[in-house]
């Protein structure tokens, strides 16, 4: 009998201090955290019996099942980071289980966390993100599954996306969807071409249209109207998968509980973000009880934050634990402002543009003294505050609206401006991806618009696995970029 | 072949209670690797770049879903200080034990797996097959569990009669040797390997069942607990007879049971619910000299194997033999790809 689940950890940290540990050093730090911890830590709470829910292990435990890029990441000491990791690790697993446990597992693709709040509305249903797939050659270190999608056609010259379709054809990543939903229209059209494929396999895809927003006001209401009837379709068709009707008390209080994730990230983008001069060693922040200081090390590592940004996509399949995964790291960061403390040595404020299919990166920029300070990873639509009381779907529709990819390059773009203004940002860096369709259009109007701002940019495409040479090049770029953001601070006098 | 599994998803769904498309076909290919390699034991037992390469000669020859890091069972034991001999064409055996009196046992230090003994053979072999191959192949540490370790440190014999005469003494053995497996485990999991415990002097073919109930269980129970910690799935590898013991094995803690000299309905009957099986065709049916079909041999094992509750890896009941026939080990592996759940 499993006792008493654990629902916070309470800011218990294993070390006083914060910083980047490797999987080695969390090996064995792992035998600090206390047996009940371990024990209790489980996803699924309506499941109180399942022997395999628990998920607090370190991760060495994910290196042994062919997740070789752990062994050369540098992760948060915390015990909220520690749990975020074994949260997101055992994502697959907890989707296999969901289905031996009965329920409905959903595909959502191409959406970016837009249709999620409406799948979870239904009881006993999970989601899961096909496209996020596309983190598993980097986190293997292997072709297997762009190999895979290449049998099809989609080669280098597609997106990473293509490695949810390895995943599709390969059965052996996620179980067979009740149903896939897929988003189209003004979207990312690479992972449109891995639907039609997915399709081709057999795979019944209910399709979503997204319709291209134009950015003027005269012309929500028409998308608004538009998009809450696609809303309105996809739940008869989940009526239909799930056997149950949509109610709209559940439907309220799933969007609560995921207006709260939502809230939680905001609060830990804005705390880690925060206003204050890049020159200056502290900034001053009024928090109602008078101004004070606050230290403006970086408090958490930027794949941890890349991991929380991606929760909303599809709450990694279970909404209510994801949720006290993400307060857990939002209360670590504000016990260590609180305490000022940080990392030691990165404090060159930078915004990241488009999510790193290689998460060595970040790591790898927070290594030469950057930190992390403000993001814009094309998932602007799992930012705002859902509508709680209005009309579900126009409710919906309306946050989808806000969505990075849909408009126009200049809309993009501002939303890259205002993280740097928020986060008086030193230097911006664009990973784009290869082959994929919106990077090539977009990157080249962005660095124009950052550097008409006097803000240092630094656009790369990350490289597929293996590719060690061209990685070494990446490597350079980020030393020579970090190095002269050093010497401009330097030169302002800071 | 669009929609073909790699071996790595294979043990993965297998795992989590998934039926993959077909279990996973992993005879035990040890020291065979060497032949095929065409090294001494020797180099093989002591140069992990040499085991690391003979093992990926072998699955490239093979095609069988695994990697094995192991050459003896007493790598534990010699790395404590006991004197093993290694020849050119068998495997190594016990020379002089460490403990020749038992007052010895106090001043008995713990093995620096990066150090001592042959530990970083296997260390080294494991990084490299890992680097090599640990996206789509699973790598095995074979760790020698602490009965064989105790009676590897102290001599078989006299180990067995202190487990009658000096109970203590092979209690305090039996700790120390469990200490030394978690050290070596945990620097083998760093290395990406998942540790696979093999215990053949636990076997109901040398020790009674309330020897290993005394003996043997508890130890393996605190090591596989400890790697339960990490959330690892263990198996545990018992050579010989297992009838008087097979219900004990759950109590062990072990996801899995590689079984040798024991049929596989009575292993399904007693354990099959909670444990995976991994068997077990006999290893001498692969030499030449053996004059049995394949065939004929292994249909019950797989047919029943497979009908397993809680999951089946088709592999043989212990070491594939170095000097096998080829041809013989290819039917195999070939009919046990062929196999596929109802």
């Amino acid at each position: 009998m499993i006792s008493q689940k654990i629902r916070k950890l309470d800011n218990f940290e294993l070390e006083e201090n914060p910083r980047q540990i490797d999987f080695r050093e969390w090996h064995r730090l792992f035998q600090k955290v206390p047996e009940e911890l371990v024990e209790n830590t489980r996803y699924f709470r309506d499941l109180p019996n399942a022997e395999w829910s628990q998920y607090l292990f370190p991760p060495s435990t994910h290196v042994v099942s062919g997740n070789r890029l752990l062994r050369k990441l540098k992760f948060d000491n915390s015990l909220a980071s520690l749990r975020l990791w074994g949260f997101v690790m055992s994502e697959g697993e907890r989707i296999y289980r969901a289905k031996q446990a009965g329920k409905k597992v959903i595909a959502v693709m191409g959406d970016l966390g837009a249709v999620t709040p409406l799948v979870y509305s239904f009881p006993n249903t999970v989601a899961f993100y096909p496209d996020c797939l596309w983190w598993t050659p980097f986190m293997m270190e292997s072709k297997v599954l762009f190999d895979e999608a290449a049998k099809f056609g989609l080669g280098e010259d597609c997106c990473f996306v293509r490695a949810a379709l390895g995943a599709y054809s390969k059965k052996a990543y996620f179980p067979k969807p009740d149903l896939c939903i897929g988003t189209v229209g003004a979207t990312c059209d690479d992972m449109n071409a891995v639907m039609s494929e997915v399709e081709f396999l057999g795979y019944d895809i209910h399709y979503f249209e997204l319709p291209h927003r134009h950015d003027k006001p005269q012309d929500v209401k028409r998308l608004k109207v538009f998009l809450s009837g696609q809303y309105e379709g996809l739940s008869a068709k989940l009526e239909h998968v799930t056997g149950h009707e949509f109610d709209l008390t559940r439907f309220e209080e799933t969007i609560s509980k995921v207006n709260r994730m939502r809230g939680a990230i905001s609060d830990l983008k804005g705390m880690l973000g925060g206003a204050g001069s890049p020159l200056d060693s502290c900034v001053r922040r009024n928090d109602g009880r008078g101004s004070r200081r606050i230290d403006r090390r970086n408090a958490m590592g930027g794949i941890e934050m890349l991991n929380v940004e991606f929760a909303p996509l599809s709450y990694y399949g279970d909404l209510d634990e994801c949720i006290d995964v993400i307060e857990d790291v939002r209360d670590t960061v504000k016990s260590r402002q609180t305490r000022s403390v940080g990392y030691p040595d990165q404090d060159i404020r930078l915004v990241w543009v488009t999510p790193p299919a290689d998460p060595q990166l970040m790591n790898y920029i927070e290594g030469l003294g950057g930190m992390i300070v403000g993001s814009e990873y094309l998932i602007n639509q799992t930012t705002p505050q859902i509508l709680e009381n209005g009309d579900p779907f126009d409710s919906l529709a309306e946050s989808h609206l806000s969505g990075s990819l849909m408009g126009s390059m200049g809309y993009r773009t501002q939303l890259v401006i205002d993280q740097i203004e928020k986060s008086n940002a030193e230097g911006v860096i664009i990973s784009g991806v290869f082959g994929s369709s919106h990077c090539p259009y977009e990157t080249t109007p962005i660095v124009d618009a950052v550097r008409k701002k006097g803000i240092p940019v630094l656009a790369i495409d990350v490289v597929a696995p293996g590719k060690i040479m061209m990685q070494s090049q990446i490597f350079n770029r980020m030393e020579a970029f970090m190095e002269s953001l050093k010497a401009a601070r330097r030169y302002r006098g800071g | 072949m669009a929609g073909e599994m790699n071996p790595r998803e294979r043990w993965g769904l297998l795992l989590i209670d998934e039926f993959p498309d077909r279990p996973p076909v992993y005879p035990l290919v040890t020291s065979h690797a060497s032949a095929v390699y065409g090294c001494d034991l020797i180099s093989y037992c002591s140069d992990g770049k040499i085991l690391a390469e003979a093992q990926l000669a072998a699955q490239r020859k093979y095609g069988h879903e695994g990697l094995s890091v192991f050459t003896d069972v007493g790598l534990i034991a010699e790395a404590m200080g006991s004197k093993y001999h290694l020849r050119e064409f068998e495997v190594p055996i016990l020379n002089r034990p460490i403990i020749e009196e038992l007052s010895a046992i106090d001043k008995l230090k713990l093995p620096d797996p990066g150090g001592s003994g042959r530990l970083p053979v296997y260390l080294e072999a494991i990084e490299k097959l890992y680097q090599a191959k640990g996206d789509v192949l699973p790598v095995f540490a074979f760790v020698p569990a602490p009965f064989t370790t105790a009676a590897g440190l102290r001599g078989i014999e006299d180990f067995l009669v202190d487990t009658i005469t000096e109970p203590e003494a092979a209690h305090q053995l039996l700790e120390l040797s469990l200490e030394a497996a978690i050290k070596f485990c945990d620097e083998c999991i760093l290395c990406g390997a998942l540790p696979m415990l093999v215990d053949p002097l636990a076997s109901g073919s040398v020790i009674s069942r309330r020897t290993f109930a005394e003996f043997a269980l508890p130890y393996n129970r605190k090591l596989i607990t400890h790697l339960h910690r990490y959330d690892l799935d263990v198996t545990l590898h018992i050579c010989g007879e297992t009838s008087s013991i097979v219900d004990l094995i759950s109590d062990t803690g072990a996801d899995l049971f590689s079984l040798d000299k024991l049929d596989i309905d009575i292993a399904r009957s007693s354990i099959g619910d909670k444990v995976r099986l991994v068997g077990n065709l006999a290893p001498h049916n692969l030499m030449a000299s053996s004059g049995v079909s394949i065939e004929d041999n292994c249909h019950h094992i797989i047919d029943s194997g497979i009908r397993n509750k809680k999951g089946f890896v088709i592999s043989t009941g212990c070491e594939v033999p170095i000097r096998c026939q080829p041809e013989k080990l290819q039917k195999y592996i070939k009919l046990g790809k062929e196999a596929r759940y109802e």
